[in-house]
């Protein structure tokens, strides 16, 4: 067996949290919304998104992970970020072994459909 | 969009269409190369008058294009902003609510849904606001909806102005607006909803209602 060091880069770190992040229903995107990050958005690929929104601290066996979300319309927040811990922490243990210590989640914005009935 | 991106993209148009705009009258010949001061950019200005046939052409259709186009984002984005400079029906020294000690929320606060060892879950005040809107102009006749947001041991405060048709029945509307906004932040965020406070104007035109906002 070789010794050797093995450094996880932070942005790395944001971008497995984000993408997992992302995946669970109900999640519509990441990060505050303003013309510059739809214009960063468009113009960086998916993986690269998957950074935005969000912050990480990384320690040596365990990381805070701070997470800004976009939800739809409809879905229950608890529900969602609930899901949403479950899928970073597990997807962090699986891919770099670190455990998430903390997994903060801040609600930026609910997203509603275009479409929206009057009804009595 | 905030009011820095707004004034930049308008900013970023009037350049582009200045720019479209000059070299369209250059190569239609009705200005020389040198219109700009100081001979700024003189040479390639140049390159764009000596340009003959498809060239010239194809010069004077994308400019003509990229003017059109920049005179449309800029219309765009001023029809965009009056509209939504609107002032507010409610200003932030106006409260509705009746229980004392009702402090107003900014839009910018965070409210705490849970914390746990797991982490806290938070959600913005705009957020609930935004919220609150658009479920309240879901209700038939109500035509706007604004909303304050305060918190006491029980729950939310909010604190709500709105303009329903003229001629519908206004507590009817408000009793509606009421559950439904209730119902929507309970059942989606988990915070509870102590009292909505609303008060309803009846539809009049633009200017009245807006002679009727309280600053």
């Amino acid at each position: 067996m070789i010794d050797g060091t093995t450094v996880i880069e932070d942005e790395v770190v944001a971008s497995i949290a984000g993408f997992a992040a992302g995946k669970v229903k109900g999640v519509e995107s990441l990060g505050k919304s303003s013309i510059t990050s739809s214009v960063i958005h468009h113009i960086k690929s998916a993986e690269d998104n998957a950074g935005t929104g969000v912050k990480v601290e990384v320690g040596k066996r365990e990381a805070i992970i701070n997470l800004e979300l976009n939800v739809m319309y409809g879905y229950y927040i608890p529900d969602i970020v609930d899901e949403v811990r479950s899928n970073v922490a597990s997807s962090l243990m699986e891919i770099t072994g670190l455990m998430a210590k903390e997994i903060n989640i801040r609600i930026v914005g609910i997203k509603f459909s275009d479409t929206k009935r009057k009804t009595g | 969009m905030n009011v820095f991106n707004r004034g930049t993209v308008i900013l970023i148009g009037i350049i582009v269409l200045a720019g479209a705009a000059v070299v369209l009258l250059i190569s239609t010949g009705v200005s020389t190369p040198d219109l700009l001061p100081g001979g700024f950019l003189t040479t390639y200005l140049q390159n764009v008058a000596d340009a003959t046939g498809s060239n010239a052409v194809i010069i004077m259709v994308v400019s003509g294009i990229v003017a059109l186009c920049m005179v449309l984002l800029i219309v765009f984005e001023i029809i965009t902003a009056s509209r939504k400079s609107s002032p507010p029906l409610i200003s932030m020294n106006d409260s509705v609510v009746t229980t004392t000690g009702f402090k107003a929320m900014s839009k910018q606060d965070i409210l705490v849904i849970s914390s746990t060892e797991k982490g806290t879950t938070s959600i913005d005040v705009q957020s609930i606001c935004d919220l609150v809107e658009n479920v309240a102009i879901t209700v038939y006749n109500m035509h706007r909806f604004d909303c304050k947001i305060g918190r006491n041991s029980d729950g939310l405060l909010l604190s709500c102005r709105a303009v329903a048709a003229l001629g519908s029945n206004a507590v009817e509307v408000a009793a509606k607006s009421r559950s439904r906004v209730t119902e929507a932040i309970e059942q989606l965020t988990g915070l509870a909803v102590a009292r909505v406070d609303i008060k309803i104007l009846y539809d009049k035109s633009k200017k009245e209602i807006e002679s009727l906002t309280v600053h």
